[in-house]
């Protein structure tokens, strides 16, 4: 969580880029040119700056301990080595 | 879990590091959000593995109302926002200004389930419920999981915004945090459900 004697961006200034980068992925569904594998790979990595300006000044995960990160990201890895262990299930369908 | 025992360290009177003398309320909330990391993890991997394998479900994906998703996007945003404002007002003693934003949170809150009920409606009025194909079956797993996590938020809040009204209030004040850290989770989910399911 947002520390009120953490220095460093205000949580408005937070919410703005948030919102800014929510504006940017919709404009990118304007761009009827680029390739729908372009267009998701950019509107998921949008997702992810988004996603780690929340944890790291809202949730305040950058000034937790170590541990704390093993916990949040773990699940993460075992999320996506269970995609992986799909993915020659959904090739061979 | 009591209220004091929420904010006593994980592990007091032992040599430790930080984590050790953490407070067993927050550490208890990070270990909650693993577990849901892992619920909501799967769900998004196994969409985008059936997604790929089906051939994009462009056709039903044209359906869903991008723009009040974008709306809700922008309020669920802004409800992390005024949590954070409600444990900042906290912090500097002011706990009728920490319960104003607090109550913020739950409008806000209550204005994104009504948008996606709206939503909701609006596709089942035109035929698309989740028997209506794997793609809606996803859409409707995903977004009403997530809207149960919306509306368990929102009790909470609800039921720590009347708590921090009565005397001796000043005990529950660690609670914003620990319920703003799931707050910013179930945001963090939607941050990656919006672009999913209704965009890409």
């Amino acid at each position: 969580m947002q520390d009120p004697a953490h220095s460093g961006p205000t949580p408005v200034t937070i919410w703005v880029w948030l919102l800014v980068l929510v504006v940017a992925g919709l404009v990118l569904l304007f761009f009827e040119e680029m390739s729908h594998t372009t267009i998701t790979i950019l509107l998921m990595a949008i997702a992810a700056v988004k996603a780690t300006l929340v944890l790291r000044h809202y949730m305040h995960l950058k000034a937790q301990p170590a541990m704390l990160y093993v916990i949040a990201f773990t699940p993460v890895l075992l999320a996506v080595v269970m995609a992986l262990i799909l993915i020659p299930d959904v090739a061979y369908r | 879990m009591s209220a004091a025992a929420a904010s006593e360290p994980l592990r007091s009177g032992v040599e430790g590091g930080e984590f050790a003398r953490m407070p067993l309320g927050r550490a208890g909330m990070w270990w909650f959000l693993a577990s849901e990391v892992m619920v909501f993890g799967t769900l998004i991997a196994t969409y985008s593995l059936n997604r790929v394998a089906a051939g994009g479900w462009d056709a039903e994906r044209a359906h869903v109302n991008a723009r009040i998703a974008a709306f809700n996007t922008f309020v669920l945003l802004t409800s992390s926002l005024t949590v954070v404002l409600s444990l900042q007002a906290a912090h500097e003693g002011l706990r009728a200004r920490a319960r104003r934003f607090l109550l913020l949170t739950v409008l806000l809150g209550c204005v994104f389930l009504g948008m996606k009920s709206l939503e909701y409606g609006t596709e089942i009025a035109h035929g698309y419920t989740p028997a209506s194909g794997p793609f809606w079956s996803y859409y409707y797993l995903m977004t009403g999981l997530h809207g149960l996590h919306v509306l368990g938020g929102i009790v909470a809040n609800v039921l720590l915004w009347i708590g921090l009204g009565r005397p001796g209030a000043e005990r529950l004040e660690p609670r914003i945090e620990f319920l703003g850290l799931y707050w910013h989770f179930v945001d963090v989910v939607w941050i990656f459900l919006f672009p999913l399911l209704y965009l890409s």
